[in-house]
């Protein structure tokens, strides 16, 4: 049993942030149409309208979460400036998932440096043609790389353990993917929904046993972009907005080296910092949203087992009766967004809260969670508290 | 202050040492590739070098023709709004004489790589290329130069079209 400390926590002294605006771009496989800066520049202008500011004179700091590797080229800061507004004014890349990334646009605003930060995150996953050969630099690499295992056979390995550790079976496993694929086909965000059966799933070709084609979420496309604020400066301007209530992140052993595999310390110690902070006194099942990393089928299961706590709590949120559990499609649905993967289940957790998620609106609702992961072979992850 | 440490405490690696093996190492060789979308804005541009011609975009905003094009403009941010062919002429902005390659290894001759304010493009929107068909010393500032294609069917849609802008010829 790892022993870790607290996590990185953000405390909210000085009243909440508020997400005042939201635009996005492409969520398609491939976007072959535009290229990164103009995917991001389209992501851009649409969420600066919708928060009516002018990023050349209102914004006082700009985020972008992004990993060289998968961008093609070195230190991308000098890369991102122009098509978001940012040229000449503060910004900052930071090689992370968006959750971090908010907890870090939600410093800026309540330290003072800025009012309103932006916050963006892209895939151009397709641009990438070897994308085993990325995730593969991740390995540790002198005893771990030369082995040949690949993250879908690390995953296969961790699978294999959760479903020995858990509780949760391979066909709870299957019904994720089921799950997730039959969301996304209401989620015009989506690239990957479908009616599949469990059946379909447990035919689909073994890349690890015994994880499949279909317990993999696959690669999408598509450029995010948040507007936060402090509480003051929404109210004093008259922005429509949905609070962050609490972030927090956290890091954990891998699993293979001597981290649990029925679980996620990260996560689980995330779970505990963000809600504290919110002041949320309820449990997992008070939240109306839960959106969770899904990136492989049985990560989802294993994120929800590590915050719901019990394995009864988790399969009463599996039932669907109170909470809605991804139902934008996660990851298995709507597709691997990479560095964009958290700031999309914020978008969706906003949009959500905002009731502007058209068909996929969850009727009433007024608290939502984001639980981000940032992949295998990492055990770090953070999770946000979202309300309105 | 480190000027002062004649010798390190501990065992000091020397480049033999590694030459000759004599401790464990790991070498790692990958092959990451990637084939970037180019968009519309450097799409339309090097379609257009394809063609031997080379096109800017214009900023209604701030009025400057942008080359290479971009679909937004950085200091108006906002979309850029008309496409403006341009000649394929200049004058250098700034240069330098490189005696080294990418790789770092040492050049027997030295290539002229200069930055060239293309002619109907915004003061100082230029692009970085080549200068052949001059020695390193009559390069200058403000110098005019024009652009040397290579011949049509050679032609592949790339910065490289252009082999190079030479001191350009009176007519």
């Amino acid at each position: 049993m790892e022993k870790a400390g607290r996590s990185t926590i953000v405390l909210l002294k000085t009243g909440r942030v508020e997400i005042i605006g939201v635009g996005y771009e492409g969520f398609r496989p491939v976007v072959s149409d535009l290229s990164t800066r103009e995917l991001m520049f389209q992501a851009a202008s649409k969420a600066y309208d919708d928060a009516s500011v002018n990023p050349r004179r209102d914004v006082g700091s700009f985020i972008c979460c992004t990993e060289d590797l998968w961008e093609g080229w070195s230190i991308t800061d000098e890369m991102v400036p122009d098509q978001i507004g940012a040229a000449g004014r503060p910004l900052c890349t930071i090689p992370a998932d968006a959750v971090t990334g908010l907890g870090t646009a939600v410093m800026h605003i309540l330290s003072g440096l800025a009012e309103v930060v932006v916050l963006e995150a892209h895939s151009k996953a397709a641009d990438v043609l070897d994308k085993n050969a990325v995730e593969v630099m991740a390995q540790e690499p002198s005893l771990l790389r030369p082995l040949g295992a690949t993250s879908d056979t690390l995953a296969g390995l961790e699978m294999d353990a959760f479903l020995r550790t858990s509780g949760f079976s391979l066909k709870d496993v299957n019904r994720a993917v089921v799950r997730g694929k039959a969301s996304a086909l209401r989620n015009p965000r989506a690239s990957y929904g479908g009616k599949f059966s469990e059946a379909d799933v447990e035919s689909s070709e073994i890349l690890s046993s015994p994880l499949r084609v279909a317990d993999k979420a696959e690669f999408a496309e598509a450029g995010i972009v948040l507007v936060l604020a402090s509480e003051a400066w929404a109210k004093k301007n008259k922005r429509d907005s949905v609070g962050i209530d609490g972030v927090a992140w956290n890091s954990s052993l891998p699993w293979i080296e001597g981290g649990e595999m029925s679980v996620s310390g990260y996560a689980q110690r995330s779970y505990s910092d963000a809600v504290r902070r919110a002041g949320f006194k309820g449990d997992l099942e008070d939240f109306d949203i839960l959106e969770l990393d899904d990136t492989y089928s049985y990560k989802l299961l294993q994120h929800l087992l590590s915050l719901a706590g019990t394995k009864a709590a988790a399969r009463r949120i599996l039932s669907g009766k109170r909470t809605a559990l991804n139902p934008s499609g996660g990851s298995l649905g709507v597709g691997n967004l990479v560095e964009a993967s958290a700031l999309h289940r914020l978008l969706e957790c906003a949009l959500q809260l905002r009731g502007e998620a058209g068909s996929i609106q969850v009727k009433g609702a007024k608290k939502a969670l984001v639980q981000s992961w940032r992949g295998i072979p990492t055990g770090t992850g953070g999770v946000a508290i979202l309300s309105r | 202050m480190s000027s002062k440490i004649a010798k390190y405490e501990g065992t000091e690696i020397t480049p033999e040492d590694l030459r000759r093996e004599r401790y464990l190492m790991t070498t790692y060789h990958t092959s990451l590739s990637y084939a970037w979308s180019s968009g519309v804005a450097t799409g339309k541009y090097l379609a257009g070098l394809k063609e031997g011609e080379i096109w800017g975009r214009r900023c209604n905003g701030c009025e400057r023709t942008l080359v290479p094009p971009r679909m937004y403009c950085e200091q108006c941010f906002r979309a850029t709004s008309s496409w403006v062919r341009l000649e394929d002429r200049g004058k250098v902005v700034t240069y330098s004489v490189s005696y080294v390659n990418s790789d770092a290894s040492r050049r027997d001759q030295p290539i002229i790589v200069a930055v060239i304010e293309i002619a109907g493009g915004s003061p100082m929107m230029g692009i970085l290329h080549l200068l052949g068909e001059v020695a390193p010393e009559k390069v200058r500032v403000s110098m005019e130069v024009e652009a040397v294609w290579k011949s049509q069917q050679d032609r592949e849609g790339a910065i490289t079209d252009i082999v190079y802008f030479r001191p350009r010829r009176k007519e």
